[in-house]
């Protein structure tokens, strides 16, 4: 997945706009057991063992209201199915049993993460339930506590940006799109209850750069220490983009980093579509002209050629007319690249009904099918007069009627400008659409089911001493200290190799570099051959490392005895060299080795000179890879050449 | 003055702390700390916690515990006391509808959690119940009453009656159609075994139901139950007591299992309700019944009435190896009239308890002999151990479920002191409670992780569209 090339980028000027930006990176833990259950972190994609149905309501808030959000799922009248797993997943998973201790691996994780972070950790810990109506968690709420708060970190030698807050939370289920259809969602329960670090920083980011480089460090923090799972959708990181005129919009589904700059634009020209279209329509229409009082023209329609209306008339559906007064033309604005404000209505209609979106007189009605007179029929019931727009919604009577609500509610928001919401992030265009509204505090109550729980300070300070140098200060220290080339040595970092690399430089008197990519480049490049690399230990790597610096093997080598090794990783180093017939060659069975060989190419180095050196060296080196390192070799298979020559 | 209400559950150094700065419960403060600051509301705490943390609920609605001794300054920003409003209704009941009687007796079906503190509290007003499950109003008309509030487990025989006499109320003087107990599901089985032997003539359904899932939570079993229970009290044609709960771990349906032949068989599931040694009575689906069998009583015309004579003095005792004379022995010692032995296999007790049962017997206590296999009957005369028990007038009581015969003895207690009458009364079959056959089908304990186990399983999925 990449960012498409040649897409228009426009740049804006960040510091006039008012730019500010925070991210919320959310990475699941490299744990063995879930976060309140025994269950097993393991993703399944075989055909699950059972499926179990539910139901979700909306629960009155301490407010004695219902959340909003939550009743807008609610009345998407949803069916959940979950797809579940004898095996890996138990009765806690499906809210059949209350949550077992918190997991103190993945506690310990997060306050470590919080002390890097320079975070004050919390002294006694509420889990807390976070409503999710969705389906996505079974008990209908996600828990969720509070581990740190206010830390920071550096984006450069001369800024540091605020982290607020550093939560320990459970993962959801996964929406499985292959089953799911209509309105009956299903989700697979694997990855729920995985134990995931949510960090959220301050909206102290001025520019993309900014953005992007926070975003890589908070990766890299996590990577480093080996803290978090690796692979795809591990990491999860949500922008919340604001500039002065604007307002916050929280940028969903931002995985790639170079998506970040991209995103981040498509958002501010949005914001600056919108804030336009606001001045527009002010002008020209006012909220106090536009009603929510669609017409039924299902009759007009009943004998129309469209085929989608066709369809839906069979079943019985409705279609209403809106007539928005003074918009003509707007509703095709173009706020984002082949995103219309148009759009914007019909995401916010595909969002929360179920019905696929919306058709509107700004757009060609007759490519649906529908005759101009028609389309004058429907125009002249909904009341439209020159300047006004006419939006249809087709579905059943209830949908297009809270449809026409939707619809409504974001025109009257548009006089306002940008509203606070919840974007789903196209990861090609890097436009978005709206997903859902941004969930208020009533969503959050504390956990009956949990105790609190008390951190000793000691416990704290002793994590808090043995805090590790910033990964990309580790970086620096390895290119400036033992001249590894960056990449070589940002991937010892970032791979979580850095002690194993420090503590080889200091037992064996070897190459830097040499380590440094036998433990990178070499091991990668053996994964890929499929060499079962995860089976070698570091006792494995020790061991070769005390064999070269003894002279015991050659470099050359180490592919091979790691592959051995690899495949039966219960072999000793020694078995493993004789497997490979490398016992090391002394300097006298090399001279022979090479007289005999250079002896039989007589012919050959007479005719060619100097210039039979390749050929020569390779059928030495035939016969001796590994045992003796390739330099000697050459500078041997030179000597005897030259004095072959001045015979 | 710890008890003061400004400073609940407050006590000690967290106590003091709060009166030296001047703020107590539902202030909303700044709290300054040696490295930071933190905003919010402070919160009641529980009284089972230390008392070196002050609650503090943030900005960003998530709970969290200060540490007294970081604490340089508070100050109060203002004071906004915790209250619990509860919403408009979003329908009107229709009247016209058949009406129904729903009694509350408390537990997690009548209960809501106070948001801030984490409590919880009774509830089972009209507008709860109404805006919580608005579809009731299609089904019926719920007229509501709470009655008492109690955890299940606080629930005693008097109670039983209580309940009883109310149900009679409800359906000779006000005519409803049905009668609904919300109850805890601790003791469920115990009260639904209790109206089944104190309600005579019954003429109309009573259906006891209960929510592993508090009505808190977005995914609680209450509003499929209380649906399913509203359909069983107005339109099936049982009249008697029986308990309905979810079948199955998803809102696909419920089972309606007969009041003296049901347990609580799962500490948390939803599922956990299970008819014993038989198949339930029938299951629901949202509003459509279907029953398994035609034998159970039938809905009618007559006046319903309570006997609530009752003796509570009996004893449910479970027995073990290794257990000692002193148990039976406190019992008949304390003035207890009745033993219900849950005994093991088919009804027997360690030879430790031999002496003790011929003393209560002399002295004219009774005792009864149930099975803890909970399936199957007591056959006390296949070995020595059950034949000697039965020589000193233990009453065996075929397949009896233990807490059955608890609630039942208490009743018959109450009714009779004869012991030929009440081995007579105990032995016959009154409400359902022995099964006169066990079927087949009545001892579904399949053990899953038997691969033509998971076969079956997964092909009733398959064939039903949901999980059994």
């Amino acid at each position: 997945m990449k960012v498409k090339e040649g897409l228009e980028m426009i740049k804006h000027d960040y510091k006039s706009l008012g730019f500010k930006a925070g991210i919320e990176i959310h990475a699941q833990l490299d744990t063995m057991q879930k976060l309140f259950c025994d269950c097993p972190v393991i993703l399944r994609t075989d055909t699950p063992d059972y499926e179990i149905t539910r139901y979700f309501r909306p629960v009155i808030s301490e407010l004695g209201e219902f959340d909003r959000s939550s009743l807008l799922e609610f009345k998407k009248n949803l069916t959940i199915v979950y797809e579940g797993h004898y095996n890996t997943s138990c009765t806690y998973e499906l809210d059949e049993t209350p949550p077992f201790n918190l997991n103190r691996d993945a506690l310990d994780i997060v306050l470590f993460l919080a002390l890097i972070l320079r975070c004050s950790v919390t002294d006694e810990i509420y889990v807390c339930r976070k409503n999710y109506l969705d389906g996505s968690v079974p008990c209908g709420f996600q828990r969720t506590c509070l581990i740190g708060s206010s830390g920071w970190i550096p984006v450069s030698d001369s800024k540091n940006v605020n982290i607020w807050y550093v939560y320990l939370e459970e993962d959801a289920a996964r929406k499985n799109t292959e089953t799911s259809k209509g309105k009956e969602v299903h989700y697979r329960i694997d990855r729920l209850g995985f134990p995931m670090v949510e960090i959220v920083t301050g909206p102290d980011l001025m520019n993309p750069n900014e953005v992007v480089i926070c975003a890589k460090r908070l990766g890299m923090i996590l990577r480093a220490f080996g803290l978090s799972r690796r692979g795809l959708g591990t990491i999860r990181q949500d922008v919340n983009v604001s500039i002065a005129a604007g307002a916050r919009v929280e940028l969903k589904g931002v995985q790639l980093l170079d998506l970040i700059p991209v995103a981040i634009d498509m958002e501010i020209t949005r914001q600056l579509a919108l804030i336009e279209l606001m001045n527009k329509i002010n002008a020209l229409s006012s909220k106090n002209i536009i009603s929510n009082n669609p017409v039924d023209v299902t009759e007009v329609l009943k004998e129309t050629k469209s085929s989608f209306v066709k369809k839906a008339l069979a079943k019985g559906q409705y279609v209403l007319a809106l007539r928005i007064p003074g918009f003509k033309g707007l509703l095709g604005k173009e706020i984002q690249p082949k995103r219309r404000f148009g759009t914007e209505l019909a995401d916010r209609v595909k969002s929360l009904t179920t019905l696929q979106g919306i058709l509107h007189s700004d757009e060609d009605l007759r490519s649906y099918g529908f005759s101009t007179n028609e389309l004058e029929k429907v125009f002249k019931a909904s009341g439209k007069t020159g300047q006004d727009a006419v939006i249809l919604v087709v579905g059943p009577k209830e949908e297009v009627q809270r449809a026409s609500d939707f619809i409504v509610e974001r025109i009257l928001q548009a006089f306002d400008g940008v509203p606070n919401e919840t974007r789903e992030v196209d990861s090609e265009t890097g436009t978005s659409r709206f997903t859902r509204e941004l969930p208020g505090k009533a969503r959050l109550y504390p956990d009956t089911d949990t105790e609190p729980i008390s951190l000793a300070t000691t416990y704290i300070e002793q994590i808090h001493s043995q805090l590790p140098e910033y990964p990309w200060n580790s970086v620096q220290w390895i290119v400036n200290k033992f001249n590894v080339p960056e990449q070589i040595a940002s991937e010892i970092v970032y791979e979580d190799l850095f002690s194993l690399f420090k503590d080889t430089i200091v037992k064996y008197k070897l190459d830097p570099t040499l380590i440094a990519i036998t433990l990178t480049q070499t091991m990668k490049s053996l994964a890929r051959d499929h060499v079962p690399v995860h089976n070698l230990t570091e006792e494995h790597l020790q061991a070769v490392f005390q064999s070269l610096s003894n002279k015991k093997l050659a470099k050359e080598a180490i592919p091979d005895v790691l592959t051995i090794w690899a495949r039966d990783p219960g072999l000793g180093i020694d078995t493993v060299v004789q497997k490979l017939g490398l016992t090391a060659l002394g300097i006298e069975e090399l001279e022979s080795i090479v007289k005999t060989i250079v002896e039989q190419n007589q012919e050959l180095i007479k005719e060619r000179g100097m210039e039979a050196f390749a050929a020569i060296m390779g059928e030495v080196m035939k016969e001796v890879r590994g045992k003796i390192d390739g330099k000697t070799v050459s500078e041997n298979v030179k000597d005897a050449i030259q004095a072959k020559l001045t015979e | 003055m710890e008890d003061n209400e400004e400073f609940e559950g407050y006590r000690g150094i967290a106590f003091n702390t709060l009166k030296k700065f001047g703020v107590r419960v539902w202030s909303i403060v700044k709290i300054k700390m040696r490295h930071m600051e933190f905003q919010g509301l402070i919160l009641p705490r529980s009284t089972f916690l230390e008392d070196n943390h002050i609650t503090l609920k943030l900005d960003t609605g998530y709970n969290t515990g200060i540490s007294i001794e970081d604490i340089e300054s508070i100050e109060e920003l203002g004071y906004e006391p915790g209250s619990y409003h509860l919403p408009k209704p979003e329908v009107v009941p229709d009247k016209s509808k058949p009406r129904i009687a729903l009694l509350g007796s408390g537990g997690t079906i009548a209960s809501r959690l106070d948001y801030r503190t984490g409590g919880v509290i009774p509830a089972l007003t009209p507008e709860e119940l109404y805006s919580a499950v608005p579809e009731l109003a299609d089904v019926a008309f719920v007229d509501t009453r709470l009655l008492f509030e109690l955890f299940s487990e606080n629930i005693q025989p008097k109670h039983w009656v209580h309940i009883a006499e109310e149900v009679v109320k409800e359906v000779n003087e006000r005519g409803a159609a049905g009668v609904i107990i919300a109850h805890g599901t601790d003791t469920l089985s115990f009260t639904s075994a209790a109206l089944a032997f104190m309600l005579q003539d019954l003429s109309t359904p009573v259906v006891l139901v209960g929510s592993q899932r508090s009505s808190d939570r977005p995914s609680s079993d209450a509003a499929y139950n209380l649906m399913c229970v509203a359909a069983v009290a107005v339109k099936s044609d049982i009249a008697e007591s029986v308990v309905c709960m979810h079948g199955g771990s998803g809102d696909n349906y419920c089972l309606i299992h007969r009041g003296t032949r049901v347990r609580k068989m799962h500490s948390s599931r939803r599922d956990a309700f299970r008819s014993i040694g038989c198949t339930p009575l029938g299951m629901v689906r949202g509003t459509e019944i279907k029953m398994f069998t035609e034998a159970y009583n039938k809905r009618n015309a007559g006046n319903v009435y309570v006997d609530g004579r009752i003796d509570p003095r009996v004893a449910l005792i479970f027995t073990y190896p290794g257990m000692q004379s002193d148990l039976i022995d406190s019992c008949i010692d304390k003035g207890y009239r009745g033993i219900v032995i849950a005994g093991t296999g088919l009804g027997h007790t360690p030879k430790t308890l031999y002496n003790p049962i011929e003393r209560a017997i002399e002295e004219d206590v009774i005792i009864c002999m149930t099975t803890q296999c909970l399936w199957g009957f007591v056959g006390m005369r296949v070995y020595e151990t059950g034949r000697e028990l039965l020589e000193w007038n233990v009453i065996p009581l075929a397949n009896m479920l233990p807490e059955t015969a608890y609630v039942k003895l208490i009743c018959i207690l109450g009714q009779t002191q004869n012991r030929n009458e009440i081995t007579e009364l105990m032995q016959k079959n009154i409400r359902g409670e022995i099964l006169k056959r066990e079927p087949f089908n009545g001892y579904p304990v399949l053990q899953g992780g038997l691969p033509e186990v998971d076969r079956i399983l997964k092909k009733i999925e398959k064939e039903r569209g949901y999980p059994p």
